[in-house]
């Protein structure tokens, strides 16, 4: 039994496991502190910022291992390494390895997680949206298409074509990676008024703009790929909502009315399911729905609080030097 | 002065981070007694590991430096000790003995591990049966080793030096 557990950490894809999660852990901690010291504010320079915890301990490991095969050895543990994250797996209390089985507990709670709360649902909804929505959709009319191509003028590019679905709930996404379309529900047309619709339209534009669904997907699939790491798991939500945050920043720069890109944000504010008897699908829905509704109040204070909305001329030299203290540092974690 | 206050603060916070990974890495070592360790001196590792009898060569070819320049030791879970010896003039490692309870199934590589075996040849010590691989080490440089066992203990013996140089370092750990 020694031992298959640790053997298992000496092998590419253990150290690979081992070494990746302590390096998001670093990278996390040095990224989030650079946020703060830096004072970075604007949405855009946060979202570049955090794209760092989700692919820099991807691609690593195998990066360090490329440059320096003994990397994983004992000796470069002994001579340069600063953290081994192998010794703390490896601590053994009374013949037992109780961080090993924490640690694995942890690796499988968190893929067991991914699996089956966000890797199925999500998937189920990327396939599904445009099947549901894409064909079904009727034009909207030429008011919308003269919104529309006011917004593309202005972004300076395509104009998308939009499409009305006969659905009860309030809807607007986009579809589509190279040939891009808006789909947007009956009921938006008699909730919004035009400085509203014009806010939501152009919200969804900046995402066209932004290639969102492409950067979202591939994002994603770096996040599946480390479905062992926990780090990636919340990353990926500050990341969604760092790239929301964009797509509102490009929309009241087009619109110049944070208010009414606010209260189009309010209609998506879900109610919160209650009952009196305990069920379980009812506390699900009701943690989902809050978490929602939290990310959008957020959105929709920020933008009532008027921003920060202005981009400045973006730091690289700040944001070289901390992608380098990263690389340097995370190279000497085992 | 605003900008300079930055830079330095985050110099300040990769400084704290790179001390938290060091303290992090020193507390398995001082909670765990039975892992690898690196003895200052043989007396030490061999005081410490309780070992019997640790066995040394007699024969030291002249080039190499004494006492050895690292001694790593383990407790369990098969005791171990394994020695390094650096070349007086190129400052390298170019010796190592390593003594391992013959049922330890993971013992520690040498700092001269050979990468290619070239020949191996089955070899008498002092009428103990051993094996001889011809060998080299990474750069391509020669580095021979013989392996044998004594009292219930391996002993491999890696040496970047003649075949000649190493059985007679390799006979001299043996009084008969």
């Amino acid at each position: 039994m020694y031992n298959i557990g640790v053997i298992f950490f000496d092998s590419y894809i253990g150290m690979y496991v081992l070494q990746s999660i302590a390096h998001s852990f670093v990278t996390l901690l040095i990224v989030e502190m650079s946020l703060r010291i830096w004072e970075v504010k604007i949405a855009r320079e946060r979202f570049r910022y955090r794209l760092l915890v989700l692919i820099l301990p991807f691609i690593m490991f195998p990066l360090f291992q490329m440059i320096n095969p003994d990397r994983g050895s004992f000796y470069f543990m002994e001579d340069s390494a600063i953290f081994s994250s192998s010794r703390w797996v490896g601590i053994q209390i009374f013949g037992l390895r109780p961080l090993l089985y924490i640690f694995y507990f942890i690796i499988g709670s968190v893929s067991v997680l991914v699996f089956l709360q966000e890797m199925v649902p999500i998937l189920r909804d990327w396939f599904n949206k445009p099947q549901e929505y894409g064909g079904q959709g009727s034009p909207a009319g030429v008011e919308i298409d003269k919104i529309v191509g006011e917004i593309s003028g202005v972004l300076n590019t395509a104009i998308p074509s939009v499409l009305v679905v006969d659905d009860p709930n309030p809807i607007i996404f986009t579809t589509g990676t190279t040939n891009h379309s808006i789909v947007l529900s009956k009921p938006l047309f008699s909730v919004y008024n035009a400085g509203e619709l014009k806010s939501a339209l152009a919200h969804e534009m900046a995402h066209i703009v932004r290639r969102s669904n492409i950067t979202t997907l591939l994002v994603f699939l770096i996040r599946i790929c480390m479905f062992f790491n926990p780090i990636p798991l919340l990353e990926f939500r500050k990341l969604v909502q760092d790239d929301e945050h964009i797509c509102d920043d490009i929309t009241v720069s087009v619109t110049g009315d944070p208010g009414a890109l606010a209260s189009a944000l309010k209609v998506f504010c879900l109610d919160v399911p209650h009952s009196d008897e305990f069920k379980f699908s009812f506390v699900r829905e009701a943690i989902e729905s809050s978490s929602h509704n939290l990310l959008l109040q957020e959105r929709i204070e920020r933008l009532e609080n008027n921003g920060p909305f202005d981009y400045h001329p973006y730091g690289w030299g700040r944001y070289a030097l901390t992608l380098a203290v990263i690389i340097g540092l995370n190279y000497y974690v085992v | 002065m605003a900008q300079l206050r930055k830079y330095v603060l985050f110099g300040i916070m990769i400084a704290v981070t790179v001390m938290l990974l060091d303290l992090l890495n020193w507390v398995p070592n001082a909670v765990q007694k039975d892992g690898v360790r690196k003895y200052k001196t043989i007396e030490d590792a061999k005081a410490s590991l309780k070992l019997s009898k640790l066995f040394l060569p007699s024969y030291f070819p002249q080039y190499l430096i004494w006492p050895p320049s690292e001694v790593y030791g383990r407790r369990k879970p098969s005791k171990m000790v394994l020695m390094h010896f650096i070349n007086y003039d190129r400052k390298d490692v170019v010796l190592s003995i390593m003594q391992a309870e013959a049922s330890d199934p993971h013992p520690l590589r040498s700092r001269i591990e050979p990468v290619k075996i070239r020949r191996r040849d089955a070899v008498l010590i002092k009428g103990r049966r051993g094996e001889l691989s011809l060998a080299l080490c990474s750069g391509g440089e020669p580095c021979n080793s013989v392996t044998w066992e004594e009292e219930g203990y391996t002993f491999t013996i890696i040496a970047k030096d003649s075949v000649q140089e190493l059985l007679k370092i390799a006979e001299s750990t043996l009084s008969e």
